[in-house]
């Protein structure tokens, strides 16, 4: 009896001793964030004159005002919108279709094709940089949103590979039935394909727009206008221009503007992006 | 409305496997055919090339007078049913029966009338705003009917449509189509590899196996004169006991019982006598007999199977609920008429006062 009991009073201990643990750790990475809201409201001239604060004394959204006198950060939110949902529109454009080819569809190296398609996911995107910047300015397309947007969509790999699982995944009869009510191949896509992988395309979607939100050396290196800039890569001006005196509050308000549209996406898709990794199949 | 004719129908895959090996089959408007065989015979294969979802490598299928081979499933002027329903999952039950139409470019207020009349007939009126999701497999089974029905197809397809039910429900879905195929007087080609399920339903029934035709008949012709051995011991159940025999001055030696034979046979030597379980009976006594040792009993309620072996060959006897065997040794008697042979090499029927049957039958090894 005693030994049990000491058995069970230690397997308590040690799961204590795992979420303490893992409690410091949460806090530890959430405490830049919770800095950064704080520092938000926080009127900038009393920033660095207090210590840390959970949360202002006196909220103020003076940083954001001051932010937007500085730097054109309202349109800075409008490009990241605008580049991310273009990109995350291109890759699904390209690897719905494609995936849906390599699933269904029987042509002449489909195998060879889709292996070529696969190998491109072990290819270090930071090696085509420089090809693809002179690409760009050749065709006189440097410092426009063209050159953010179309270098970025064609990194599918893994979406193609995806959306191909998720095709693979519905009933062939399910298709059959399509054939005999009158579906082309395209109406087949159309109609009965994707609309039964919705949760894929929600998943990937959401991992796309975050990714393509956060390009940052690719932005930097074609987008010259301030008015053209994307928030990660304008927040950036903040440092450069103003030196030693970084204004910190309006710079922690912009990157909360940064942080917050990404955070809420993933929340409301969380179920999705979940569903899709765990199950590594659609909803039948 | 029309009938199918296929022309010496063949599939032969790239890997070289022949699913289909030269079937010629005429089925008559209106008729319902049910196609049967254990799995790996052809066919499900048969009955996709019928619907287009199967290339055909030769052959001709006709459906009307019409030569289909390369015409588009949609454009063949036919419906199908599949095993796991097929429904499309985003689509409510309404939209279902619907897609078909609206791709045909149907009007509308067709469509409405066309989709109302098959739910009505199908009882599925009330789940017609709701997704395939809620429903129950039956349910499904019916709007995977419903959406055939509203075509006004030519042709009936049905790919082992009640596989997936339980028991019960297949019973009551079983009279379901009957019914209702009756009511429509659609030419139906069905699949199904329930040999019970193939006996209700056809007007006529196509037993295959390999790839080719074993017999076509009604189900009676079928379940009395199985045309091979194989057809006996598929139609039927129990399947009929087949049991390694001797034929010696016209009289069948079954072990040391000899039984007397009918009539002419013109064969002599080694022979597969085929005896069905309910034309076994215990026997009187000074009767001629087969020794039978007891095994086991299946109760099926209204009937008895008895199951055990007569000179070490399996035998089950079928026999009314009352009687009780009184020992494991048993004694059983068959009216000679009853009895029937095969070719113990090709299978083939040996008709008693007529000859070896030439036509249709290929033999599997015959079960020793």
């Amino acid at each position: 009896m005693t030994s049990t009991a000491s058995t069970a009073s230690n397997a308590a201990l040690r799961r204590g001793a795992v979420h303490l643990m893992l409690a410091a750790l949460s806090l530890l990475t959430l405490f830049p964030l919770l800095w950064m809201l704080s520092a938000a409201f926080t009127p900038n001239e009393l920033i660095t004159q207090r210590a840390f604060r959970l949360w202002p004394e006196e909220a103020s959204l003076s940083n954001f005002r001051i932010a937007g006198e500085k730097h054109p950060i309202w349109w800075w939110l409008f490009n990241s919108v605008l580049t991310a949902s273009a990109i995350t529109l291109g890759k699904l454009a390209i690897s719905l279709p494609a995936g849906y080819a390599f699933a269904r569809l029987p042509f002449r190296g489909r195998r060879f094709l889709f292996g070529l398609v696969i190998a491109t996911m072990s290819f270090p995107a930071v090696l085509a940089i420089i090809p693809t910047y002179i690409a760009v300015v050749k065709i006189q397309a440097f410092d426009t949103y063209s050159a953010m947007i179309v270098p970025s969509i064609p990194y599918i790999g893994f979406y193609v590979f995806y959306f191909r699982q998720a095709f693979r995944s519905l009933p062939d009869e399910m298709f059959e039935a399509a054939r005999i009510d009158g579906c082309g191949i395209w109406k087949q896509f159309r109609d009965i394909a994707v609309p039964n992988v919705l949760p894929a395309i929600a998943a990937l979607s959401v991992i796309s727009f975050m990714g393509a939100w956060n390009i940052y050396l690719w932005g930097q290196l074609v987008l010259e206008d301030s008015a053209r800039k994307t928030l990660t890569t304008g927040i950036a001006m903040f440092a450069d221009v103003d030196g030693a005196d970084t204004p910190w509050g309006p710079l922690m308000a912009t990157s909360l503007l940064s942080v917050l549209p990404v955070l809420g996406l993933f929340l409301l898709a969380q179920r999705y992006i979940v569903q899709a990794f765990s199950s590594g199949t659609v909803e039948k | 409305m029309a009938g199918i004719v296929l022309r010496d129908l063949k599939k032969v895959y790239a890997d070289g496997a022949e699913a289909v090996k030269g079937i010629s089959l005429d089925i008559r408007d209106g008729e319902f055919i049910v196609l049967v065989g254990p799995s790996g015979c052809g066919k499900s294969t048969l009955l996709r090339m019928v619907a287009g979802l199967e290339t055909v490598s030769d052959g001709e299928v006709r459906i009307g007078e019409r030569l289909v081979n390369t015409v588009e499933p949609a454009d063949r002027d036919i419906a199908m049913v599949f095993q796991n329903y097929a429904l499309y999952p985003h689509m409510t039950v309404y939209d279902n029966l619907a897609y078909g139409l609206r791709n045909r470019k149907t009007p509308k207020a067709e469509i409405e009338a066309r989709v109302g009349e098959a739910a009505r007939m199908l009882e599925i009126t009330p789940y017609l705003q709701r997704k395939p999701k809620a429903l129950s497999g039956g349910q499904r089974q019916r709007v995977a009917m419903g959406r055939a029905i509203v075509r006004k197809p030519s042709v009936f397809l049905f790919d082992e449509p009640l596989s997936n039910l339980d028991a019960r429900l297949r019973v009551t879905m079983r009279g379901e189509i009957k019914r209702l195929q009756k009511r429509l007087g659609t030419t139906s080609l069905y699949v199904t590899h329930d040999q019970l399920e193939a006996m209700t339903l056809a007007d006529r029934l196509v037993v295959l196996n390999g790839g080719r035709i074993e017999q076509i008949g009604t189900p009676l012709e079928i379940y009395h004169e199985p045309a091979s051995a194989f057809v006996a011991g598929f139609i039927g159940s129990p399947a009929m006991n087949l049991i390694p025999a001797e034929l010696r001055g016209g009289r069948l030696l079954i072990g040391d019982t000899a039984l007397p034979v009918p009539g002419f046979v013109p064969a002599s030597g080694p022979i597969v006598a085929g005896l069905r379980a309910e034309d076994l009976r215990p026997a009187k006594p000074g009767e001629t007999a087969l020794p039978f040792r007891l095994d086991y009993i299946e109760e099926l309620g209204a009937q008895r199977l008895v199951h055990g072996t007569v000179h070490g060959h399996p035998m089950v006897v079928a026999v009314a609920a009352a009687f009780v065997p009184l020992a494991e040794e048993m004694r059983l008697a068959t009216a000679p008429e009853r009895l029937h042979l095969y070719s113990p090499e090709t299978g083939a029927r040996i008709r008693i006062s007529a000859g070896v049957e030439t036509a249709r039958t290929t033999a599997e090894p015959v079960p020793a």
